[in-house]
């Protein structure tokens, strides 16, 4: 009987160290798995980073060469303006030329976004474990958009009492101009951008406003 | 022609705005790439 409790001990006992084994097994393959998971992750995070790292050089040097431009855009127009002034001074042909030339010529600000664009589209930005970092990345196509909101009333809506400029079908998925508020003008509506928030001095984003056109 | 000028000056300065404000964004952008990546 003794032989027997004590067999039966010894086969519980093994039983019992199988099962600890098995146990322990499956946590440490899990554990595995999340540790090589968690280790995927962090390469692809360091992908992501390392080309958007790569994009928004390019983007900054594209926006300091944007912004010189602008100032120079706008010094000469500054020029021109006092030339056109109340007492306007004798100007040179082609000092004349120059300053034109200067206040006309502006590229726009051309960003590829491509990285960012697959990392949007991708749902990648959650891969991105800097809160703050994911809510810049988040912001910057807003902020891209107000830029070329602000190039297209700067090259198609020069004066604000003319109509609004056509659909740019050249531009897809942007967002086009359109009329805003309720003008006293029928014959010269005011042409705002509604990724603007404001134009004029309106707030374009209350539909509700009523815009005065002289 | 005057207020031609006026308003392309308002425009432009709108827009060197909206560069500016891209610029800063990206700048700390680029800063928290850089530390991301170290």
């Amino acid at each position: 009987m003794s032989q027997f409790l004590a067999r039966f001990a010894e086969s519980w006992r093994d039983a019992t160290r199988d099962v600890v084994l098995i146990v322990v097994s499956i946590i440490i393959a899990f554990a595995v798995d999340a540790w090589w998971e968690e280790l995927a992750e962090q390469r692809q995070e360091q992908d992501h980073l390392a080309a958007l790292l790569a994009e928004f050089e390019v983007v900054r040097l594209g926006l300091d060469a944007q912004l010189s431009a602008v100032a120079r855009s706008r010094g000469a127009t500054e020029e021109i303006l006092r030339l056109t002034g109340p007492s306007p001074s004798s100007v040179s042909a082609d000092s004349l030329a120059g300053l034109i030339n200067d206040s006309f010529n502006l590229g726009v600000f051309a960003s590829a976004g491509g990285a960012l664009q697959a990392l949007l589209a991708s749902g990648g930005l959650s891969l991105i474990q800097s809160d703050s970092l994911s809510a810049l990345l988040a912001e910057w196509p807003r902020l891209r958009e107000s830029i070329a909101a602000n190039e297209e009333l700067l090259v198609l809506g020069g004066d604000p009492r003319l109509p609004c400029p056509s659909r740019s079908p050249d531009i897809p998925g942007r967002e086009q101009p359109r009329l805003v508020g309720h003008s006293t003008n029928p014959v010269r509506p005011r042409c705002c951008h509604p990724a603007l928030e404001r134009c004029d001095g309106v707030d374009v984003r209350d539909p509700h406003h009523s815009v005065t056109v002289a | 022609m005057e207020s031609m000028f006026v308003t392309r000056i308002i425009r432009l300065r709108l827009l060197e705005e909206a560069y500016a404000a891209a610029q800063a964004h990206v700048s700390k952008i680029v800063r928290m790439l850089h530390t991301g990546l170290e």
